[in-house]
């Protein structure tokens, strides 16, 4: 084995790419978020357009391969490493006492990243696949005003983003651990901009469905 | 038989280095093909492993433990002395020489006290180049402190836990030396014989304590750093595992046994609180320094000591000491505690403690100040009696802590038998009868680092070595002896546990032969001893099987041993018509109740020899002379 | 006080094990979880049965020798204690109290309560120590090392390798004691020379034992008899970066 690949195979280095496919996603779900809050613009507003030029642009695509890459990048190696843990503890002690909500705060990584998984399927099926492979240009705003409008797909929505939450709670500062950089004197200022991170992204998300529903755009 | 320390004569400053000098030299090629093995991995065995497998020796390491780092040396607290003079407060190698020979009370070698003075920088500047994790000074340099009374500043210090780096640090290096195949470490085994083949040290016996195996192990020197014999009180703050059969087995073999009636008895130890109690539990010395220590002036005043008026307190070593006070040595204030304890002032449930008031420090010192100092220790006794020493005095009682005596051993530390090396606690050599504070990590290193390496390869350089097959009748005699010793055990098949007769011999010891020893009190522990003996082998249970990890043949074979050993303590008081040091007769006593030597008759070392079972050992005497350091009476007043 | 005890019993590595009841009666409130266990077996080795074995020493909190699990809670239920520390007073009479070992693949039960932790040993000699011969030191005030830096590595130094940190991980992992080391020594002068090959053998080394990774549940910090604080673990993921991309 390569030296390079040595090192990333180990437990550290895995860590450490999952660290890293982390900041990546995170980066692209900042981003995802900002073209979203165009909506708010209405029918009339800048969203369309942009969904039209990602999906026009021929530089977007080799961008969109990455994305692609990374999300199952991170995905395979969360559930490796959630194996090989699994591995390490062969037997669960008999009684759980505090072991319990320790394995839980431990296991919600996997468990929420395998409910994000499940939704990003859908969620690319019911928009990307049905802009990109339409045959023609669609509009995007429409097609999210319609979906926004029935009450069990927004239902659906509001779970994944809380879900989404409670993910980067865990994320965002384990990132910072896993590169070696959550240090006594950064630890609050890293705890406190985690804030915006877990917090605020989901939140603003989780804002145009509602908004949406009960009438607040046009 | 005549002993023969082989000390130097000469300039005493010089004479290590001239010995050194002299010592004969193994060829580099020719070292791989000699093993030596080690028994026990605290301080002395460990660094003495990493020291000679550096040379280039083949090394073979057994410990009862799981791993090398758990040896009791690792519980040391205070700190380690060096003669470094970095205070430039005067110290040198002369005073710290001077120091430990008169600490000893004049029952040490000179020229191994000078020796252990001369290497003490040099294992301070080893374990620094290891990361040891020393206290530092703000610019960065090391920073000491004064310990257990001495008027110099020459402890360095890792928080309270100087012991467990100290021994972490000769750990890496042992762990370093595994790696590159130099040593082979064999956890889980315990030592259980030594193979001596035309009069010399060839091997050891050891039993698997996972599989009950017993296996023989054939070298050309054999190292012993089994640690000290405290447990033979069974209650001490030794660690519950820590025992003396290394010892015994080696002196059933022919190596003497010095001085085993020296014992130290640290004085600030928490007190028993009940007959499920397995081990005393220190609190550093430094608490003396602001503690006064008081007993009521009633006999069995019950209130609380918050409501005790201070008229009716006796600060009894304030009063028996006006210059020491609080800080007169350990054998002195451990000794009046047990007196006024059994005056019946002791205070507690048990009647066996005395206080140690922090209440004027904490006046003046404020809690803060206190507990920055202190923290540690406050918490950690409030943990163990649930009392807040912050609120109410301490409780306090003395405790077996340290053992000077030991297997006898030259200036070489080899053994009265040829090939046979004993270091660090386990022997008898530097401290006399009593030890300073924050010199045994001291002694195990120098032991380990400085001295073996140099004095084993003599021993192999200058010794022809016939070739021994592992089926030599030797071998396979050792290896019997020991099976038939474990099946012994097993078949008594009484009804009482070891462990009741390990509590028994304590009680007799601590009772007796513990820190204040009378004539008649010894006789009677002698024959009580025997009592024990012959009860052990009529009423002992070993449950169980001992083909696999059972703890209870360990500790059946550990304790057989103590009772032999008790009686061995016993009678070596009891042969001392004098007190010193750690050990007290109440016969020789000045007026003011401290001890009284005499140096006519006693100044040597007391070497027993084994002449059998059932037969009284034989008495063989290491004359001590004094060129350095004239013998002064300590006045502690 | 009185307690009804659960314990593990299980002969040898290839047993399969159960869970056998005693009683303990007549229990001091001031005795240690261990001195407990000492008065069960003095009762079990009286009447012919074999005592539980577990392992344990210098009872006062640094040998590291100590360890099992006590409802659940690795050196009990509470937090920053060995098992030799815990005093029963912290149990209420009557108690019902399940004492199982540490179960970590890399740590094999060898019988009863006692479990092998020679992984440990194999992870220092994989690069542990500052390789320095003995008589090759410098004089020591030499190095000088800031205070505060020496503080921290003291911090992390001050680990007794219990084992805690990884019976209590989810993931079995031997991170805080693999960092606790690589960090102390990271840290001081006389480490750097090797600091790239250290944390690089000696993670390989607990990968190999079969620890678990880190999932950055923190469950080791708290339960650290020592307190040694996570901190260190993103120090040596420092240095396992440094020592692969660095130069």
């Amino acid at each position: 084995m390569s030296g390079a690949l040595r090192f990333l195979s180990s437990s550290i280095g895995k860590k450490l790419l999952m660290a890293l496919t982390g900041c990546f996603l995170i980066s692209f779900l900042t981003f995802h978020l900002t073209m979203n809050l165009f909506l708010f613009a209405g029918s009339n507003g800048a969203f369309s357009s942009y969904a039209e030029f990602l999906g026009t642009y021929p530089v977007v695509r080799p961008i969109e391969w990455i994305l692609f890459g990374g999300f199952i990048l991170h995905f395979l190696l969360g559930g490796f490493v959630w194996f090989m843990n699994r591995m390490a503890r062969p037997k669960a002690y008999a009684v759980k006492g505090t072991s319990k909500t320790i394995k839980l705060a431990s296991r919600l990584p996997i468990y929420t990243g395998s409910a994000i998984l499940a939704f990003l399927v859908w969620h690319i099926i019911q928009f990307f696949i049905a802009s990109r492979f339409a045959g023609e240009t669609v509009d995007m705003f429409p097609l999210v005003v319609a979906a926004f409008s029935q009450p069990l797909i927004i239902v659906l929505y509001e779970v994944l983003f809380i879900i989404l939450g409670f993910h980067l709670k865990h994320g965002f500062q384990a990132l910072f651990q896993s590169l070696g950089l959550r240090t006594p004197k950064y630890r609050g200022f890293i705890d406190a901009v985690g804030v915006l991170v877990w917090l605020v992204i989901p939140a603003g998300f989780a804002s145009i469905p509602l908004v949406m529903y009960f009438g607040g755009i046009k | 038989m005549k002993l023969d320390p082989r000390t130097p004569s000469g300039p005493i400053e010089k004479r290590w280095s001239t010995r050194k000098f002299d010592m004969k030299l193994v060829n580099p090629a020719n070292r791989r093909k000699y093993t030596v093995i080690i028994v026990g991995t605290g301080l002395a065995g460990s660094s003495a492993a990493a020291s000679l497998a550096e040379l280039g020796y083949n090394v073979e390491c057994f410990t009862f433990h799981e791993s090398a780092r758990r040896a009791h040396s690792i519980a040391a607290q205070g700190g380690i002395n060096a003669a470094k003079n970095y205070v430039n407060d005067g110290d040198s190698v002369w005073r710290l020489f001077h120091d430990t020979i008169k600490g000893g009370d004049y029952r040490a070698r000179e020229s191994n006290v000078y020796r252990l003075a001369e290497v003490s920088g040099n294992i301070i500047d080893q374990c620094v180049a290891q990361g040891v994790p020393f206290a530092r000074e703000y610019g960065g340099s090391l920073d000491t402190r004064s310990f257990g009374g001495a008027q110099l500043s020459r402890t360095f210090y890792a928080r309270g836990q100087t012991g467990q780096q100290l021994l972490l640090g000769a750990y890496s290096a042992l762990m370093r030396n595994v790696k590159n195949g130099s040593v082979k470490v064999h956890g889980r085994k315990e030592m259980l014989d030594i193979i001596v083949i035309d009069g010399r040290a060839r091997g050891i016996v050891v039993r698997d304590l996972v599989t009950g195996e017993v296996t023989t192990h054939l070298a050309n020197a054999v190292i012993m750093a089994t640690g000290g014999y405290g447990n033979v009180f069974y209650l001490s703050t030794n660690a519950v595992a820590s025992n003396v059969s290394g010892l015994m087995k080696a002196w059933r073999k022919g190596a003497y046994l010095a001085n085993p009636c020296y014992t130290q008895i640290h004085p600030t130890c928490i007190p028993v609180s009940g007959d499920y109690q397995s081990k005393l539990t220190l609190m550093s010395e430094s608490l003396r320094n602001d503690g006064r220590v008081w007993v009521p002036k009633k006999k069995g005043d019950g209130r609380s000591p918050e409501l005790i008026p201070e008229s009716e307190r006796d600060y009894y070593l304030e009063r028996m000491y006006p210059s020491f006070g609080n800080l007169v040595p350990r054998d002195v204030a451990s000794r009046r505690a047990k007196e006024m304890c059994d005056l019946g002032l002791g205070v507690g449930k048990t009647g066996l403690s005395v206080y140690l008031d922090f209440g004027d420090s904490i006046k003046r010192l404020g809690q803060p100040v206190m507990a920055e100092k202190y923290g540690n220790l406050m918490d950690m006794y409030h943990e163990i009696t649930n009392e807040d020493p912050y609120k109410q005095p301490m409780r306090i009682y003395p405790a077996v802590h340290y053992t000077m005596g030991g297997l006898w051993v030259d200036y070489h530390l080899q053994s009265s038998i040829p090939g046979l090396f004993v270091a660090g606690e386990a022997n008898f050599s530097d401290h006399g009868a009593n030890r300073l504070g924050a010199s045994a990590l001291m002694q195990g290193l120098a032991d380990g680092y400085f001295v073996l390496p140099y004095t084993v390869g003599d021993y192999l350089a200058d010794t022809k070595f016939e070739a021994v097959k592992a089926d030599a009748p030797e071998v396979a005699a050792g290896a019997k002896e020991v099976r038939v010793g474990i099946d012994r055990l097993m078949n008594v098949n009484g009804k009482v546990p070891a462990d009741d007769f390990h509590r028994r011999l304590g009680h007799v010891m601590w009772e007796k032969v513990g820190m204040a020893r009378e004539k008649a009190g010894l006789e009677t522990a002698i024959s009580e001893i025997q009592t024990i003996r012959k009860d052990f082998w009529k009423d002992l249970k070993v449950s169980g099987s001992d083909k696999d990890l059972n703890q209870e043949v360990e500790k059946a074979g550990r304790v057989a041993d103590f009772i032999d050993f008790g009686e061995l303590l016993a009678r070596d008081a009891l042969h001392r018509e004098e007190s010193c040091g750690g050990h007290f007769r109440v016969e020789h006593q000045t007026e003011e109740g401290e001890t009284r030597r005499d140096d006519q008759n006693y100044a040597y070392a007391a070497a027993w020899q084994y002449a059998g079972e059932g037969a009284a050992p034989l008495l063989n005497k290491d004359e001590l002379s004094f060129e350095y350091d004239i013998p002064s009476n300590r006045n502690y007043k | 006080m009185d307690f009804k005890l659960r314990v593990w019993r299980q002969k040898n590595r290839g047993d399969k094990g159960r869970f056998e009841t005693y009683e303990a009666k007549g229990i001091s409130s001031e005795a240690s979880v261990l001195e407990m266990l000492d008065v069960v077996n003095r009762g079990l080795v009286a009447v012919g049965k074999d005592a539980i074995a577990f392992d344990h020493d210098c009872r006062e909190g640094i040998c590291g020798s100590c360890g099992i699990v006590i409802n659940g809670g690795v050196h009990g239920p509470f937090e920053h204690n060995t098992t030799c520390e815990l005093r029963m007073r912290r149990f209420s009479d009557g108690d019902t109290i399940t004492i199982e070992p540490f179960r970590v693949r890399a740590f094999p039960i060898i019988k009863d309560l006692v479990v092998d932790r020679t992984a440990f040993d194999r992870i220092m000699q994989a690069g542990g120590y500052v390789t320095v011969k003995t008589g090759q030191a410098p004089e020591a005030n030499n190095i000088a090392v800031p205070k505060k830096i020496a503080d921290e590595a003291m911090d992390a130094a001050q680990c007794v390798g219990c084992g805690a940190c990884a019976a209590t991980c989810p993931n079995g992992s031997a991170m805080l004691f693999v960092a606790a080391k690589v960090s102390q020594l990271a840290l001081l002068p006389q480490g750097k020379a090797e600091r790239k090959e250290r944390v690089l053998s000696m993670v390989a080394q607990m990968d190999k034992e079969g620890f678990g990774a880190c999932s950055n549940s923190y469950a080791c910090e708290a339960k650290c008899p020592k307190s040694v604080s996570v901190s260190h673990i993103a120090r040596m993921n420092r240095e396992f970066l440094r020592a692969g991309f660095g130069s």
